[in-house]
Parts: C-alpha cells; structure tokens; sequence
C-alpha cells in the first residue's frame, strides 16, 4: 500500500541489525551464572581483630574489609549530629532543641533505642519511607505525557504505601498486595485496602491520546512491566519487547510471557465499600428521614402565619410578554414550564392583581441541574433588583420541580407587573406564588430553621465520602500473548505461555493456570525466599537510602551493566537475615542504626584512608548527605512554625490537564500555602512543584531508586529569590525573635554557634541593617542561613 | 556532587574532579569534544566537504497544531483539478478524524526567488528570503495526536519520556555563555507534553530547557515573558551580597563537607551573576527602530511573535545552544494554533500573517548580523494537513496528517535555495528521500558536529539516544 510502510522498512533493518548482534553476544550459559541470578548464599560472619567496635553483624562485615586494608574507622559522631542523622534518616525531620537537649544528657545506645522506636512508630515515620517506595512505583497523580489527566483516586495508593509502612506489612505480602491484592482472599476491611494496593499497576504514565488502541494497550504493558521489573528485580526487561536482552538473560519469550499476564489484567476505577463506610452511610440515612420529617413539620406550620385565603398562584408559562421558550409537559404528570431557546436576555412579564395591601412571600417553582441564577423585578422598579431562581434542584426534569422561597415584598393592593430575567440560560420555570404574611417575625424564624435543615441535607446528600473509589486493575479476559515482532504489536508471532523469566528461575515452578491472570503466581514467585533478586533488592534501596549510596550502587540496576557489590557477602547476609525476620524493614532499620558503621562520624581526616580509599566504598567514615526535596520544604516549614503534622482528610486538587499560566499561579500558590507535609501535595506529572524538582525530587514516570543530585545555579536561584522561601524566613524570624542568635542555631543546626561564627554574624547584621533596618536584617539572616550547607546537609 | 553519569565515553574523560570542576560553566556546560566528528566521509558516497560543525546552535520555530503544508509550500495542481473527488487510494488505517474529498487550497501558488520554491500567496514577505531557505518536503512517520507528534518532534519518542533535542545539544556542547542557559524555549506551551518538550528526562537537571515565560495555556505574551527567579522580591543587591559573602563564611566552617558544599557554594556566586545577564538579555528596550520596523514589532498582529524572534536573535547573539521560539498563542476558534480541522481558510490566513514578517526579519537580520552561517534555523510543526477535507464541519478545515509534511531549514551549514524529497502527487505520502523525526534529528545533530550515533548516555543500565536505534543524516542537504 503505497509508501506508509517504506519507512518502516528503514525501521525493521536497524532492527534486524540490532537483533542479530544481540544473538550473538547472547545465549551463552554463562550469562546466567551472573552473580545477581543466583540466590544469595549463607556467609559466616567475618571475624575481626579490633576488639569492641563490631555491635552488629553488619560491623563484622565493614570492619573485616577495612581491616584488610589497614583502614581504622571515623570515631563517633557527635551526640548532637547523631540524634539529627536519625531523625532525618527516620522521620525526615529535624529534632526539636527539648529532644536534643535530652539526648545531650543522655547518649546512651539505649536511649539512642528507645529513640529509635519512638521514631518507627511515629506516623511521621510512613510519611518518610512511604515517600522512599513513591519513588520506586513512579507514584504519580496525572497521565502525564500528552493530554495529562488528573487521576482523581491515585491519592488512596499514596495512603495505603504510607499505612504499609507504618504497620511494617511484611516486605513479601507488600508486594504481593501491590501485584495482586483483588485475587487474595480477604474479609472486607482487609479487601479494600489490598484492592488499593494493586494502584501500583495502574498508576503509571499512559498516552491516552494515542489512536491506534492496539499499541496504546501494548504501550501501557510495557510500562507495567518495566515497573514491575525495575522496581521488584532491579533489572530492565523492557529491551526484550523488540529482541532478546542484549546483556541479561531475558529472551522475547519471557517478556511476552510476562506481557500475557497483563493482558489478562484491566486497569479500572473501583468503588469499594468499607465496613466504616457502611456505618457511615446508615448513620446518614438515618439522620436524612430525620431531617425530611421536620421539614415537612416546619412547612406545615407556615400555615399558621400566613393567609391563606389571599395566596396568587399562576403558571409561569401564562406571561403575557416574554421571549423565552414554552416547554409542554409530555402528559399530565409532566409540568409544562419556560426556559431560554439558548443563550439570550431571556425576560417573561406577568400582571398580578392584589387584592389585599400586606408583606407577600414570593415562591417560584422550578427545576435546575446547575445554577442559573435570575432576577426578579417588580414595577420596572430597577433600583430594586431580586435575585432569584438560584437553587439547584438537582435535575432539569420535572419530577425535580421544587418550590423554592425567594423573598418578601411589600405589595399595595392593585395591578403589579412581575418581570423575571435570566441570561444566558434559564432554569426550568413552571410556577409563580405570592403568600400573604401576617407574622413577618415568625415567618422569618421559621424560614431560619427550615434553611438550615435544608443545608445540612445537602450537604449529607453531597458527601461524597460514602464512595471510597480507587485506582486499580482486576483480572479481564484472561489468554496468554503471542510475541510481538520486533515489538510492533500490528505483527504477531508465536504464543508464548503465561509466565516469568525462564532464566532467572528459583526453585520452584509456579504456572499459571486458566482461570487467573497469573499476577498472584507472579508475586510468589518473587517472593520465594530463594528468588535471587527480590530480598536483595529491597535491603540494597533500604541501605542506600540510610547511607546515600548502596552495596550495589546501580540500585535499579542488578543485571550485568549494573555495578558489582561492594561488599556481597554482606549484601546476602541482609538479605538472609530478612527473610529470616519476616521480611520486616522496621526490624533491618533497627539492625542498620544500632551498628557502629552507621553512627560513625564524618570526619575525613584520615590521610591513609582518603588516599587508600577517597570514594569512602568500604565505609570508613559516614559521607554528608544532602537534605532530599521534601525534608528541605517540610524542615522550613517545621522551623518556621508553619508545619501540620496531620495528614490533610482530602487531597488537594489542582489543574493537571492544559493548565493556563493563571492555572499554574494557583496551582502554585495552593502548593505554597499548603502546610502538609510534602509527601501529601499532588505530584502532578509534567507540572512538578519547582521547589521539590529543583531539589531532586524524580520526574515520576519510571521507577527511582537513586535520586540524581545536582548542584545548579537555578537550584540557588531559587534558593535566594523564591518568595515563598523568603516569607517562610520571616516566620521563622518572627517565632525566634529578633537577635537571638543562639535559638536560631539550635533550632536550625542542633547547635549553638561558635564565637567566630557570632562575630560574622554580628557584621553582616549591622551592615544589613544599616541598609534595611533591623527587622528586615534579622529575617535577611534567618533566609539565609535557612538556605545555607549546614542547614542543607545531615553530618 | 554526583552527576550520576556513566555513558560510555564520558566515563573514559570526565573524572569525578572534573564534572565538579566544570559545574562553574553554567547550566550545561559537559562540552564533549570527542563527539564532534572526526571520520571522513569518503564512504559514504557523497561529497560533503566539512568535517566539523558548520551549526554553532538552533534555532528552532515551532508551528504547534501542524501547518498544512499543502497550502503553504507544498505545491499539488492535482488538488485544483481533482477538487471534491475522493482519493484514488486508501487513507491511511489510523485516522484522527473521519476525512472527506480533495479539497483544493483556498489560495493561489507562485515561484519565488532564483531558488523557484513553491510559496502560497498568504506568504507576502518570506519570498524575499526564498533563496536562503532548504525545503524539506518528505518529513513523515510521526504520530497522528498532537500529544504523540510533539513528544516525538521533541524527543524522539511518542510515549515515553525521553530527553528532549535541546537537552542532548545542552547535554554534547554545553553552553558557550556560563551566565546563560544552553538551552531556553521562549514562550512554550503546556499542552501536547508540554514541559517534557524541553525536559531533560534522564539526562542530568541542568541540561533541562530554561522557559522565557510560564509554559502555560494559552502561553505567556512574550511582552511578559521573564526567566524565574531571577530578582529578589524586596532585597536590592547590596543586601544579597551581604547574604553571599555570610554564607562563603559560615561554608568555611563546615568541615569535611566535601567537594559538594564547594560546588553549592560556587553556584550561588554564579546565580549571583546569572542576575545581572539575564536581563539584560531579554531587554528590548535598547533594540532599534530599524529592528523593530524588520521584525514587525509594532503593535499589530505581528508584534508577538516578532518581540519571540528578536529574543531568540538576542540568546544566540550571547551564546544559547538552543533556542526554541513556539508560535503556540491559542486562536478564538481553534485550540491550537495551526490545528485547523475548520476554518482553515480564516486560520491559516490568520497565523501566517503573525510570523509571516517576524520571520522573514530574524533571518535577514541574522544574516546581516554575521550569525546566520553558524546558526541552524528550522521552521515545522508536529506534523501536516491532509490534502482531504474534513468531515462534518461548516466552515471546512483539514486533519491531522503525519506521512508527508514540509519543514524548512536556513543557515548552519544547509544547502541553501534547494529542495530536498517530495511526496505524491496529492501532498499524501512522502515517496522521495523519506526523512523521518529521526533523520530529522540525526541531520540537525550532523550541521552540529555531533554523530548522532556517538551521543549517547546510560541510565538504568540502558545506553540510550536521541534517535533510539534509527536515523539517517540527510547529506544531500549540507553543503
């Protein structure tokens, strides 16, 4: 067919090229005897010579290497920098001064413990880690790429990754609730929340706009692989979806085998019911018929002030001038009522004739789905305009027709011409009644408690939170895949079974079977103890994100183009040692902090060593970590007493999809007076908070499990001229108070300042005054040592 | 400091102490030497005398919504004569929407210039600069969205995110003003990928296009267009100096902090710089009435676009790699700009006569400046417009088409006055010297001095590319 497919012509050789070159490097039996596709290993404990330092088994492996080449470890840190370390590491926030204070006096390793539980059991602890494990499955709350939808229910995974944390749910069932949550069997509670879980499928990015749906489903598969990959295995399977792995054993088949499993998935929206829903829901019901009765008592009551006998009640269709549409009731139960024949100055004018001079309630019946408000206007009085026809009734439809009470007017007996307006649109108008009052006062307070019920019933009927809706994906048709040649999913070849990765295989064989997806079978084979990648990939990120850096510095990377372990036989031991433990990170956190590798100093002056060893690989001192993107935000805000610790009950919501630059000023100052923690602002794909992005936070499209660190002349840039920094320093001036010097140290850096450091200070506060004044030069001062290396950095 | 780099050949070069070294030289600022091309061309058959770079930097002016090449450079007499019959072919099998019949072009063609390039009459003032420009008319194989077209023109690639072209020219040549971006996109818009259009996906934050105004939609006036965060709200300069110098001595005190204290230390003296630059740079307060009078910045219909082309004139006279200049400002009644599935006749007439002068201004102002010779101008949207009509609109427009569109390229190197593929006798399919996105940036990348093949950079295990494992330079089109 002419020349479409000419270029792909161009395609396919490059293809073959490529494929061909892979077949050739790949097949060889050795690749899979790579250190990673083997299970970890059972290592004795090293023994040490320096008696006294090791407090762990971590220590016996560290201490080992750096005795073999003659490296004497850094002392301790500091009390004060260790009670911030911790902090920071645990929470990712600061110690307040009372904390340190404590800690000062008491440094024990059981009082440094018993900080440590405090710490792990803190709430504060889930917002930290869980935000560790967002990095990983690319939590995002838009589509991103093109169109940029908002996905309005991802929040909840957010949630359930902070609550998993917190309850320390056992690494294994982690993932097996985020792979397959829907399929396990679970009572109600448990069910929800594991339905949640499985959001990790379904929240990645998508180009929805995408007109070939074939490819647009493959396209969205092999996303969901590449996460499942990167983020459980530390490898990239995703290369095998057009040619067998160049450099890993993963063949096309594999890949399509994995692939098969996802086309047996759907990705939907789910509303879930929890039993605190249920109570909910009834409660409200409950309090609705309540609410119904005295309403219908409160009206009944109108009577009794009013006179009845003088009511005026006419159709609306009856007007006697007017440009609007008459619309006929289908039968008799149907109203037939006046609108706008589309947008227009729409007016319809009665004559009314009073028989009795008095106060007259006005009513107008009527039906609207949206608001569309008019006004009323008696005698081409202009001066005098009424609003009305404002209320929603929930419908356009008749059996949404209600009367609805408008105002009260004074009205002489006579001819009166009513005039309602309404542009552009109109509600659906069906009746007009005027009511005598003869008891203004009572009518009033009537009218007081009438609107009131009538409030509180719109908004239990409005309150969404009955809903409890999530993003996430259940079984679909289930069938194995046929391979996609050269990826191109318009070219099919072989059926491949259902499956995992033939060549990284533990033990025990696991097929998937007709009447499931096969994403349960796929979490158990991940989670078998003996799966050579799952538990050493999770203790490396664990350990990379205490130290910076990890036994495997490729973090997401454990196939053969990622970096050998620094120290493997630690790195099985972790790993053993976690499965031994339940798969229980809260427990591997504990054994990390109480060894003395991890409480070691900073201090590098150690000339052997820096010359031996400059990189700091075999941990002979603790490396400056860098404060991430959320703990710099949630630290200012902390400081500067503008930090609410709660989790927010509802997410905030902002423009994600063709935002004007009006919509991201708002969007931007909704993230600036947010006072959440960071973990709760919306990560909107493609309109990232600056302040965070600047600072490292990942672009939340692919699994992260290593933040790049940059240091840019943007990052200061914003560090020097971003208003809401700048007015955060000025709370936290405010709070500390103006000249005092050694609060603000204490508060900021866990320390109070040296007397070299006071005199500086001292200069740069009278020159700054001299040019500003002393308030400005003392907010000057909190900005910038707010923006300043100590204050950046965990030591 | 950790750049977390480790493509091939930068870890054989760049040490540790280097990249931390080379942090002073701005937002890019990896110049990668080894990557302007040294091989001799004698294989390849054609003759191109160069073998280094003839293209210091870009230029680049996106048509976003995709302009109809058909009636505005791509001459069909066939459309004219065969005017309301169907085509005697298939469409292609994915569509936007439903298409009609041939629907000739409301205008008029003539030859212009010695070069006798096909230009529609809407164009009143580009003829003059018809010699200096190098028509492309076989560009093809993109997507049919505009979310799929612009990733792919951007970055290569339609679904995932990928670094963005002027990220991987930050990325190879850095910049040759260390108080400037190497990369800034003036006035960009945020539909279609939006930021990810200049984003720096994996590729190092610094390397990220820096926007001259707020990406948004519609997207900034230029009027109002300014770099972030370059001015303190209230503290003048004094007092940030003050600021500066109190945070290089309390930095003296942070022990054993290492080489990223330095480095963060040394930025801030650079942002500190940065200040003063940039505004400088996007001041048209000092541009002459001569300029404005070439531009068109007067206060009509032209006035937008040509304060876009006279900043982007300013950027590469101080030195930016790349300069995007987004023609994107949303018409009354089409979301975006050029997308004319209606009123193609009203829009298109419209939107030529917005860039129609700027353009024509920048090059002939370039040119006289000296710059043309060394800077790459390209001119294109996401994609082209069918030589059908459109179903089911009043006032008749054109689709979406994205296999056979025309770009044009002046300056860095081009062959001048010349045309380069051509597609079917309706405008349909490209059937001469296809060139797709990814020969499109092989060839942009060649006028740079930068094998496409050789610029390459690892992350997760991955070497990855503008051009993935495609592209092929169009040599017939560099002199």
């Amino acid at each position: 067919m002419f020349f479409a497919e000419l270029g792909g012509f161009h395609r396919i050789i490059f293809q073959l090229v490529a494929c061909l070159l892979t077949l050739s490097a790949f097949g060889s039996e050795d690749r899979g005897k790579h250190w990673s596709f083997v299970s970890p290993k059972f290592h004795s404990v090293p023994e040490v010579k320096t008696e006294g330092w090791t407090k762990n088994e971590i220590d016996n492996f560290i201490l080992a290497e750096l005795e073999g080449s003659n490296i004497t470890p850094a002392k301790k840190a500091e009390p004060a920098q260790l009670i911030r370390r911790v902090y920071y590491d645990l929470i990712g926030l600061p110690p307040s001064p009372e904390k340190v204070e404590e800690f000062l006096k008491d440094h024990s390793s059981e009082a440094l413990a018993r900080i440590v539980n405090d710490l792990l059991d803190s709430p504060q602890y889930g917002e930290r880690w869980g935000r560790h494990w967002l990095d990983v499955a690319r939590y995002g709350d838009s589509n991103g790429g093109d169109e940029n939808h908002a996905y309005p229910h991802a929040w909840r995974y957010r949630n359930y990754v902070i609550d998993a944390f917190n309850r320390d749910l056992p690494y294994d069932k982690f993932i097996t609730e985020q792979l397959a949550g829907d399929l396990l069997e679970s009572e109600s509670a448990e069910r929800s929340r594991r339905v949640t879980a499985t959001g990790f499928l379904a929240i990645g990015t998508k180009i929805l706009a995408e007109k070939d749906s074939v490819k647009k489903r493959a396209d969205i598969i092999d996303e969901q692989i590449d996460t499942v990959s990167r983020s459980f295995m530390g490898i990239s399977v995703s290369c095998a979806r057009c040619h067998d792995h160049k450099f890993d054993p993963i063949p096309t088949a594999d890949y399509y085998a994995l692939a098969g499993i996802f086309h047996s998935t759907k990705i939907e929206d789910q509303s879930l019911t929890r039993p605190e829903d249920e109570q909910r829901e009834r409660k409200k019901k409950a309090r609705l018929v309540v609410i119904n009765d005295q309403l219908g008592a409160l009206e009944a009551k109108f009577v009794e002030f009013v006179d009845s006998e003088s009511i005026v009640q006419w159709e609306a269709e009856k007007f006697i001038r007017g440009n609007v549409s008459v619309i006929e009731g289908n039968n008799d139960n149907e109203a037939t009522y006046i609108s706008d024949p589309g947008g227009q100055e729409n007016f319809a004018e009665y004559e009314v004739k009073i028989s009795i001079e008095g106060t007259y309630s006005v009513d107008f019946r009527y039906a609207a789905k949206t608001s569309r408000p008019g006004s009323l206007i008696i005698d081409g009085d202009k001066d005098n305009v009424i609003p009305v026809l404002s209320e929603v009734t929930g419908g356009w439809s008749s059996e949404y027709q209600r009367w609805n009470h408008e105002t009260y007017v004074q009205l002489n007996s006579g001819e009166h011409v009513f005039r309602v307006e309404s542009k552009p649109l109109m509600s659906h108008l069906d009746q007009i009644r005027l009511t005598r009052v003869h008891s203004l006062d009572q009518v009033k307070s009537l009218r007081l408690k009438i609107d009131n019920l009538k409030n509180e019933r719109t908004e239990i009927q409005s309150d969404k939170n009955n809903t409890f809706k999530v993003m996430a994906v259940q079984d679909g048709d289930v069938a194995d895949t046929k391979i996609n040649l050269r990826g191109d999913p318009h070219e099919q070849g072989e059926l491949v079974s259902r499956g995992f990765l033939s060549k990284i295989s533990p033990s025990e064989d696991l097929p998937c079977n007709d009447s499931s997806s096969g994403r349960l079978e796929l979490a158990k084979w991940l989670t078998q103890p003996d799966h050579p990648l799952t538990a050493r990939v999770i203790v490396n990120r664990i350990w990379y994100w205490h130290f910076g850096k990890g036994i495997v510095s490729t973090v997401d990377d454990f196939g053969t183009t990622g970096t050998e372990p620094s120290h493997p036989e630690l790195l099985d031991y972790l790993a053993n040692d976690f499965i031994r433990n339940g798969w229980s990170m809260k427990m591997l956190h504990r054994k990390i902090i109480s060894s003395n590798t991890y409480q070691m100093g900073v201090d590098a002056s150690n000339p052997l060593a820096q010359k031996k060893d400059p990189e700091n690989s075999l941990y002979w001192r603790r490396d400056v970590r860098r404060l991430e993107a959320e703990s710099f935000r949630d630290s200012v805000l902390m400081v500067s007493g503008n930090l609410n610790m709660n989790p927010p009950s509802s997410p905030l919501v902002v423009k994600s999809q063709d935002p004007s630059p009006t919509d991201l000023l708002k969007n931007r100052q909704s993230y600036e007076n947010y006072q959440y923690r960071s973990v709760y602002l919306p990560v909107v794909r493609s309109h990232l908070y600056d302040l965070l992005t600047l600072l490292g936070f990942p672009n939340a499209t692919t699994t992260v499990g290593q933040r790049s660190q940059t240091t840019v002349p943007t990052q200061a840039l914003l560090m020097m001229n971003n208003p809401f920094l700048i007015s955060q320093a000025q709370s936290l001036a405010l709070r500390i108070g103006e000249g005092k010097v050694s609060e603000l140290y204490l508060t900021l850096f866990s320390r109070i300042p040296n007397p070299g450091e006071m005199q500086w200070i001292n200069l740069f506060f009278e020159k700054h005054a001299k040019i500003s004044g002393n308030k400005k030069a003392w907010e000057s001062l909190c900005h910038t040592l707010l923006i300043s290396n100590e204050f950046l950095h965990v030591w | 400091m950790s750049f977390s780099m480790s493509g091939n050949f930068q870890s054989n070069f760049i040490s540790r102490r280097d990249a931390l070294n080379r942090i002073g030289v701005g937002f890019g600022g990896i110049a990668l030497n080894s990557l302007l091309h040294q091989h001799s061309s004698a294989d390849s058959g054609i003759n191109y005398p160069h073998q280094t770079a003839r293209a210091k930097r870009i230029i680049f002016l996106f048509m976003h919504g995709g302009p109809s090449h058909v009636d505005l450079f791509d001459y069909k007499p066939k459309l004219y004569s065969e005017n309301g019959k169907p085509l005697p072919f298939p469409e292609r099998s994915v569509q936007f929407a439903a298409r009609g019949n041939i629907f000739a072009p409301p205008w008029k063609f003539r030859k212009v210039g010695q070069s006798g390039h096909w230009m529609s009459e809407l164009w009143k003032h580009l003829p003059e600069v018809a010699d200096d420009l190098c028509m492309i008319h076989s560009l093809c194989e993109t997507n049919v969205s505009h979310g799929g077209a612009c990733m792919k023109l951007h970055t290569g690639d339609e679904a995932l995110l990928r670094p963005s072209m002027g990220s991987w020219v930050s990325y190879g040549l850095g910049t040759e003003n260390r108080n400037l971006p190497a990369f800034v996109t003036i006035c960009p818009t945020s539909l279609h990928g939006g930021v990810n259009n200049f984003g720096s996906a994996f590729l190092p934050a610094q390397h990220q296009g820096v926007p001259l105004g707020t990406p948004g939609y519609p997207n900034t006036p230029a009027k109002d267009a300014k770099f972030h965060y370059m001015r303190h709200p209230s503290a003048g300069r004094r007092e940030q100096e003050l600021q500066i110098e109190l945070l290089r001595k309390l930095h003296g005190t942070n022990k054993f902090g290492g080489t990223d204290l330095d480095a963060r230390m040394a930025s801030f003296e650079l942002a500190f710089r940065m200040q003063m630059a940039a505004p400088e740079a996007t001041d048209l307060s000092k541009e002459s009435e001569m300029t404005r009078e070439l531009y068109g910045m007067d206060g009509s219909e032209t006035d937008n676009f040509a304060r876009q082309c006279i900043l982007a004139r300013r950027l590469a006279e101080r030195g930016v790699r790349f300069i995007q200049v987004s023609h994107a400002n949303s018409l009354p009644f089409n979301n975006e700009q050029w997308d004319q599935h209606s009123h193609l006749e009203k829009g298109h007439s419209i939107n030529v006569k917005q860039i129609d002068k700027p353009i024509t201004g920048l090059i002939k102002d370039l040119k006289a400046r000296g710059l043309l010779e060394d800077t790459l101008v390209i001119w294109g949207g996401e994609f082209g417009r069918t030589p059908t009509s459109q179903k089911g609109n009043g006032e008749v427009g054109r689709d979406h088409h994205p296999d056979g569109f025309t770009m044009w390229m002046a300056g860095g190197g081009v062959r001048p006055g010349i045309r380069y593929g051509a597609t079917d006798e309706f405008g349909y399919h490209a059937i001469e010297d296809r060139m797709t996105i990814h020969d499109l940036h092989a060839t942009i990348f060649h006028a740079l001095g930068i094998d496409h093949t050789r610029l390459t950079f690892n992350s997760n295990g991955r070497e990855f590319r503008l051009t993935d494992v495609h592209g092929e330079v169009a040599h017939k089109i560099m002199i």
